[in-house]
């Protein structure tokens, strides 16, 4: 049995410790007996989305959206044919902006995104940043746990459209839009969201949950993971998520 | 009247600050004297006979600016700096206000040596005026209080715009730091040294140009970012620096090199591991060299250099010793790792995160930060702070042995069995962020094992 992991441009989009949720799907991975393969796919790059498994898109400073956008958009169609497919992504912060309609910076350019998501993005006049706690939506349903804990730091909003469903609601935190309501996007098996922290590492049923998923797209017959000693993974949740109500949040 | 009455107010609460203790009382009075007169700091700064200087950066500016003071002491000036770590323009007031007269008409000090937190410089080059400007190196750091990287950059470059005759000095090594160099009065330094090769792709904060976005090609990375590389799409390269340090040998304990300062040429060596000290002896240097000082009186100065604080800082205790390791970003953190496993033997190791806003809230840079060094290299490990947990789950993910590893929340506590547990003879490896640090600072200072804040160095 293999994951396969695409990992979307990880020089250029690796801002706050993306490569703690690489590290920790792999891991989780490796400690079960699952063979597990990370693809890291650059700029020019040619790949073939139907192989993918998992697709993991971190943060980027604009600069670096602005460098990949072009790409993405090339790879766009195949992408989401991917995700239509059943494949899983999780994409943070300026990779989750990037996988909606598109990105309105200041200055008022618009970047495009490639639209698996229903939801656009305005860059704000001020930066949400903090700690923040989030009440998983329906799809967590049936998982033990149902908190994301992580950490966001962003100045664009991030509008939802129409009926698509966010990840979660805000209990402690900003969110897609500062209103403090609703956090990050679900789209069949697509994740975006603005959890950083890393968020893998500190909310390992969620690890679990996307590893899962991507395996049954070619093992239909799994049912469950081997169960793991997440005893400080858990440990470090509900420190953060204390740290998150105590902790005062700031916007500069 | 009103700078009489700033000063005043400010000088009485220096001294009832220490009275009390509530701190170093390296900002609270600047605060006050700032609120009472905004002009405090032009006022008094101009009295110094030779102006003043300003460093800024990410990493190496309080291990600069101090090697810079020791250097300009040493050559005869009487140095005014904030050296005591406030780097925002309340220290700078406070430093001044400490050295001046009570009515404040007259200043005890020739020089100004400020070290200045990147986000402040708009601020402070305007009150300064600096005579010149020393940028060290843009590195990944407390992203979640600035804003991005190449924001950081744009408010320095933007503060050069209120000193037009003022000497930039720049690290010709960092694209991100060498790009503020065009249109303005600039002076590079740089490594000249082909053994000296990055082993690693992590911690890479700038691979892209900031004129014009393209990818740099680098001929050859001395780490992070740093190194010799060139644009392919508009023709910006690593500018020729006229300061160079070569022959570089580094070990755990010291290093040695050489400097060119223009045509005058110099070997100096430290008892400070590393790579980022090289560059802080080369930035002092460099500036020292510009101001004329002699190239004897900077040799012997960086010689007799003794680190500030919690800079690879070594204390003794009894028949124990304890170096200090600051870490506050992934490419510092890479830095103090790899130093302290370039030799085989077990080392006993403490790591601190705490979260408090002079740490930087968020915390997911050590995801970034090769904690995989440690495999093999350490015996007992022990983690503390307010997010101990978060640092034991990298270890576990960096595949360590996680019974080596023990979780003690409270900094003190933690300073205290780790060293209960280390045989005598041996170091103890400590590496805090910056508020975990002051606690064991002031810990150690209750014990009388290292002197106050405001006690000099």
């Amino acid at each position: 049995m293999k994951l396969t992991i695409f990992h979307l441009y990880p020089e250029a989009m690796n801002l706050y410790g993306d490569l703690g949720n690489i590290l920790t799907l792999v891991k989780r991975c490796q400690w079960r007996g699952i063979d597990v393969e990370v693809s890291n796919i650059k700029v020019g790059d040619k790949a073939d989305f139907n192989q993918a498994d998992l697709i993991f898109l971190g943060g980027g400073q604009d600069r670096g959206q602005s460098i990949i956008a072009p790409d993405l958009l090339r790879k766009g169609s195949q992408i989401k044919e991917a995700v239509d497919n059943g494949a899983v992504s999780l994409t943070i912060c300026g990779g989750y902006q990037l996988f909606g309609k598109y990105f309105r910076t200041a200055e008022g350019t618009e970047i495009k995104g490639i639209e698996v998501f229903d939801a656009y993005t305005v860059a704000g006049n001020r930066r949400l940043i903090g700690n923040v706690i989030v009440e998983a939506g329906n799809w967590a349903s049936g998982q033990n746990q149902e908190k994301l804990v992580g950490f966001e730091n962003h100045s664009g909003k991030t509008i939802l459209l129409n009926d698509l469903s966010p990840l979660g609601t805000v209990v402690k935190g900003f969110g897609n839009d500062g209103e403090g309501k609703t956090e990050g996007a679900v789209y069949k098996n697509a994740f975006g969201t603005y959890l950083h922290g890393s968020l893998l590492p500190k909310n390992p049923w969620f690890a679990d949950y996307l590893i899962l998923k991507g395996l049954k797209r070619k093992h239909l017959e799994i049912e469950g993971l081997d169960e793991l000693d997440d005893t400080l993974e858990m440990d470090a949740n509900v420190a953060a998520q204390k740290r998150a109500m105590t902790a005062k949040t700031t916007y500069i | 009247m009103r700078k009489f009455l700033a000063v005043l107010k400010a000088k009485t609460s220096v001294s009832i600050i220490r009275l009390f203790k509530v701190g170093g009382g390296s900002t609270f009075p600047g605060l006050l004297a700032e609120k009472i007169d905004p002009q405090i700091i032009t006022k008094l700064s101009s009295k110094l006979k030779y102006g003043s200087i300003i460093i800024t950066g990410t990493n190496g500016k309080t291990t600069t600016s101090k090697m810079i003071s020791d250097i300009l002491t040493k050559a005869g000036y009487e140095v005014v700096s904030n050296r005591a770590g406030s780097n925002m323009t309340r220290g700078v007031a406070s430093s001044l206000i400490e050295k001046s007269s009570w009515m404040g008409t007259k200043i005890d000090g020739d020089i100004g040596v400020f070290e200045i937190d990147e986000a402040t410089m708009a601020y402070a080059v305007k009150k300064i005026k600096p005579k010149a400007i020393l940028v060290t190196n843009l590195f990944r750091d407390q992203l979640d209080r600035y804003g991005e990287l190449d924001k950081t950059a744009k408010i320095i470059k933007d503060s050069f715009s209120d000193a037009n005759k003022t000497q930039i000095i720049l690290n010709a090594d960092d694209p991100l730091v060498a790009s503020m160099g065009q249109d303005v009065n600039a002076s590079y330094y740089g490594l000249d040294d082909s053994n000296i090769v990055a082993t690693s792709e992590a911690a890479m904060d700038s691979k892209d140009c900031l004129r014009c976005g393209a990818e740099l090609v680098f001929k050859q990375r001395y780490f992070g970012h740093s190194g010799i590389y060139s644009c392919p799409n508009c023709g910006f390269a690593r500018p020729k620096p006229k300061n160079i340090a070569f022959n570089i040998s580094l070990s755990p304990e010291a290093t040695f090199m050489q400097l060119r300062l223009h045509s005058d040429a110099i070997g100096v060596s430290i008892n400070l591991p590393g790579l980022f000290n090289v560059y802080n002896v080369l930035a002092a240097a460099s500036l020292t060299h510009w101001l004329g000082v002699d190239k004897k009186i900077i040799s012997e100065s960086i010689n007799a250099f003794q680190a500030a604080f919690g800079r690879m800082e070594k204390i003794t205790i009894g028949k124990k010793h304890m170096l200090i390791l600051l870490v506050k970003n992934p490419t510092g953190f890479n830095q103090v790792l790899r130093s302290i496993t370039s030799d085989d033997t077990k080392k006993t190791v403490a790591i601190l995160l705490n979260d408090n806003f002079a740490d930087g809230t968020d915390v997911s840079w050590i995801w970034d930060s090769e904690l995989e060094l440690l495999k093999n290299r350490t015996g007992r490990i022990f983690v503390g702070g307010i997010r101990a947990q978060d640092m034991a789950l990298r270890l576990k993910y960096a595949g360590l042995n996680m019974s080596f590893v023990k979780i003690i929340k409270e900094e003190e506590k933690v300073i205290d069995e780790s060293l209960d547990s280390l045989p005598d003879g041996q170091t103890l490896y400590v590496m805090p962020t910056y508020t975990a640090m002051l606690k064991i600072r002031n810990m150690l200072t209750s014990q009388g094992l290292v002197k106050g804040f405001w006690e000099g160095q």
